[in-house]
């Protein structure tokens, strides 16, 4: 049969080794042992249910910033926008929904997230359209927009759409627009939806006509031309889809974690859902793999300070050496001589 | 010189060389000839170190050498010129010719010294690359002669050339064949593999016959014919009865197409164009022509000559600065490529491998493009699987190409093969006019001749040609008419059956 599903990338299985070895040998270095680095993580992140919780709450925002990431390198472009365009949808959702209090919650929770996801499509398209117009690399333009949109947000927050104190934030949303809980003890639901679209979109771009032409487009942008398909149409949707999804990413970090935006809201997660991405080499379908481990490694950070007395920030050092073997790929070059990285 | 004995080498299933032994003499031009896939390149890149023989040996000077890559063959001094080329096009030519081998000091590259290396080089043997130029942006036959400079560069005693004429205009082939000579008068070693017979038969000292991956012998241009080491090719086919395609002409038979009286209506119109055109290709000044229905327009031109501007500008990748393109009764000039496609028109790349294929995704991904929509369900898109085998396995057998599953990479394929289903492709569905670059790059005698009667039976259902060749001759023999360009004019247009070649001549070389 001429279809392949997507197999485990060894650039993971490598990246997992050196983030083990890094926290053997730093665990060594600060005199606790080799494993104890290792277990400070796992309990940190899975050894509770309210570990497991926060730890569930935090692959949310990753998977939908790793999403943003893959779908647009997919069409051969970068968004390290993803921060910018998380912080403005997060914005707006908070925004629309203390103004449309009145709504019934089952029509505000999903349209203050179709508002973020349109805020975060609306500012990913600057950047697209540089590109497409004026040749404007894509990289430059997101990460420019990125602090635009910070710098934006702060002051919007410090004035016309605070709660009017100095702190620098919105009014808490009206209890209709929080995103409860359904399962039993308080396990979000986001994460599982953020799967889901994850796989659809994996099967989407191998078994759909539409994914197929961006695919191609991704791979062959002459031949692609060739053959009848419109690579900067595709260019465009793709990216604003992808701005969306960083949207809906701060949208949901809203209405179901803060309740409420406050001045420098995302918390690293629009670069980290490169990190995300690039670990799984932009396979949306294995996205979950990294983002389990990249929620897990962010659940941690306190608890390695109470448990072992180690900076938290030792966890972004982990996360860097992880980032790095991704990128060398070292396992591909070993195993798969000759073999394309991509599916 | 060099002896392979025995060499083997399997995909999958399929025995692309098996027990071949060839003996290679030093100084000597050594063609090899066979059918598309009957295992030319592999044997080369057995020879050059870029795929490893399953089973037998090469000696090189009667010492076993086992290379375990490309580079190991390069220190033994054997390096192999792609059919296609393996160009950075970003790089410049002298940047691409050192590549790999630098002169440096201090990790800075030594463009002095490199360039006054190449330069030697370039005057030895008579090329004329810009240096300095970006290697993309160079026509073929610059390129090529890159990846050729690059192996003198490195000093080699044997090179292996893979179709080096596939793409080259009949003034460029002369020049080729006399810069292979004056490699031989230096002691260097030459393999030389093509499809273009005559050619072989006038350059090679001695030639080779590949079948089925299998050597059916050595012979000497002298002691044989043309037909006979054609008849050893392809055997099994009634050599006699097929038309000769190739460069020294014969009577074509293939033209009975051409009897079927006047073309109907006018499908295509380019009027006044202008536009295009770099450093070192001409863009097209002033061109109007005129495509009827049913009808194959041939456009010959000397490389450079403004014949790939053409193209694209009506395909629609180069905009048209001036005049108007019309197509079907329409203003096409301003339509994005996809656009003119959904219309009926369609463009077959020069460079298939690049400008129209995907090499490392399976085969019926590659054959679905622009055929991908009405074979997937409504409204949402979904692929319909068990349709797209059937439709895939059909377009694959139509086009002749053989292959080893749908689900291969595009790469397993041999040359001319790709080239067969770059070929199939843009020929399936319902097409009004299709341009077509180069249709016969790599493609064997009996693959040339299915290709001009499967051309020739659409063009009596009304579906309209423009066919960008180098090969004058057989344009003539198989075209309704033939225009030449030259430096981005149509220096003439006349039908193929009353114009003299001599005439032809004289438009290319643009002469009145």
């Amino acid at each position: 049969m001429p279809w392949r599903g997507g197999w485990l990338p060894s650039t993971f299985f490598s990246a997992c080794l050196m983030g083990l070895l890094l926290c053997a040998t730093s665990g060594m270095a600060t005199g606790h042992g080799p494993f104890a680095l290792i277990r400070a993580i796992w309990e940190g992140s899975w050894g509770s249910v309210d570990a497991a919780i926060t730890t569930l709450a935090k692959m949310t925002p990753l998977l939908l910033t790793g999403l943003a990431v893959a779908v647009a390198w997919r069409v051969n472009l970068l968004n390290i926008g993803c921060e910018g365009q998380l912080t403005l949808g997060a914005l707006a959702a908070a925004t629309f929904a203390l103004q449309a209090e009145s709504l019934p919650s089952w029509a505000l929770i999903p349209l203050s997230a179709a508002v973020g996801a349109a805020i975060g499509a609306l500012w990913s398209w600057p950047a697209v359209a540089l590109k497409h117009f004026r040749g404007t690399h894509e990289v430059i333009t997101t990460l420019i927009l990125n602090y635009i949109a910070t710098y934006l947000a702060e002051y919007l927050v410090l004035g016309p759409l605070g709660d009017g104190s100095a702190m620098g934030r919105t009014a808490q949303i009206p209890s209709g627009a929080v995103l409860k809980p359904v399962l039993s003890m308080g396990v979000p639901v986001a994460p599982f939806a953020g799967v889901l679209l994850c796989l659809v979109v994996q099967a989407w771009l191998s078994r759909n006509v539409w994914g197929y032409e961006v695919t191609v487009v991704g791979i062959n942008r002459v031949a692609a031309e060739t053959s009848g398909i419109n690579a900067r149409g595709w260019e465009r949707r793709i990216f604003l889809f992808s701005g969306a999804l960083a949207g809906m990413a701060g949208a949901i970090e809203v209405l179901g974690v803060h309740h409420r935006f406050y001045r420098a809201f995302s918390a690293g997660y629009g670069f980290d859902g490169v990190t995300t991405a690039f670990l799984v080499q932009g396979l949306p379908g294995m996205l979950w793999l990294s983002a389990l481990l990249m929620a897990s490694l962010r659940a941690a950070d306190k608890w390695l300070q109470l448990a072992l007395g180690v900076s938290p920030n030792m966890i972004l050092v982990i996360q860097a050496g992880v980032l790095l073997a991704a990128v060398c790929r070292p396992a591909a070059v070993f195993f798969r001589r000759g073999r394309v990285p991509w599916k | 010189m060099i002896a392979l004995e025995n060499v083997s080498r399997r995909f999958g299933f399929l025995w692309a060389n098996r027990g071949v032994s060839i003996e290679v003499c030093r100084g000597e031009i050594h063609g090899i000839v066979g059918e598309n896939g009957a295992g030319k390149s592999t044997l080369l890149k057995i020879l050059s170190g870029h795929l490893q023989a399953d089973a037998g040996r090469i000696l090189l000077d009667g010492k076993p050498v086992h290379f375990r890559s490309p580079g190991d063959a390069a220190q033994a001094g054997i390096g192999l010129v792609h059919q296609h080329l393996q160009i950075f096009p970003q790089l410049t030519a002298l940047e691409n010719v050192v590549l790999g081998m630098e002169p440096k000091a201090f990790g800075f590259l030594r463009r002095k010294r490199a360039r006054r290396r190449c330069g030697e080089l370039c005057e030895i043997f008579g090329f004329s690359v810009p240096l300095d130029a970006p290697a993309g942006e160079l026509p073929f036959a610059g390129r090529q002669q890159i990846e050729i400079l690059r192996s003198l560069y490195r000093e080699v005693r044997v090179l292996l050339l893979d179709e080096p004429t596939s793409l080259l205009s009949p003034p460029e082939i002369n020049r080729f064949f006399r810069f292979l000579v004056s490699l031989r008068l230096q002691g260097r070693t030459v393999v030389l593999v093509s499809h273009r017979l005559e050619e072989v038969m006038e350059a090679a000292d001695r030639i080779s016959v590949l079948r089925r991956g299998k050597c059916l012998g050595t012979f000497v241009p002298r002691e044989v014919t043309v037909e006979e080491l054609a008849e050893r090719i392809v055997a099994g086919s009634r050599v006699g009865d097929e038309p000769s395609l190739s460069r020294s002409g014969g009577e074509p038979s293939v033209v009975d197409h051409r009897k079927e009286g006047k073309p109907k209506g006018i499908v295509f119109r380019m009027i006044h164009a202008r536009g295009g055109g770099s450093e070192y290709e001409a863009g097209l000044n002033d061109v109007t022509l005129e495509v009827g229905e049913g009808e194959i327009l041939g456009i010959g031109a000397i490389v450079g000559n403004g014949e790939r501007t053409l193209a694209r500008m009506i395909s629609g990748m180069m905009p048209c600065r001036e005049g108007s393109i019309h197509f079907l009764e329409r203003d096409i000039s301003s339509l994005p490529v996809w656009e003119r496609r959904e219309l009926g028109l369609r463009w077959l790349p020069a460079n298939t491998f690049e400008e129209a294929l995907l090499p490392r995704r399976p085969l019926w991904e590659n054959l679905l493009m622009g055929h991908h929509r009405p074979l997937a369900s409504r409204p949402w898109g979904w692929f319909r699987r068990e349709e797209i085998r059937a439709w895939g396995e059909a377009c694959l057998a139509m086009g002749d190409v053989v292959h080893g599953g749908l689900g291969e990479p595009l790469e397993s394929l041999s040359g001319g093969n790709q080239q067969k289903l770059a070929l199939t492709r843009v020929l399936a569905g319902s097409p009004r006019l299709i341009v077509m670059e180069q249709p016969g790059r790599g493609l064997d005698i009996r693959a040339r001749r299915n290709l001009w009667e499967r051309l020739g039976r659409m063009s009596i259902q009304g579906v309209s040609f423009v066919i960008i060749s180098h090969d004058v001759e057989e344009l003539l023999s198989c075209c309704h008419r033939v225009g030449i360009l030259f430096r981005g004019r149509l220096a003439g247009v006349a039908a193929a059956q009353s114009v003299s070649v001599e005439c032809i001549g004289r438009w290319m070389l643009g002469l009145t």
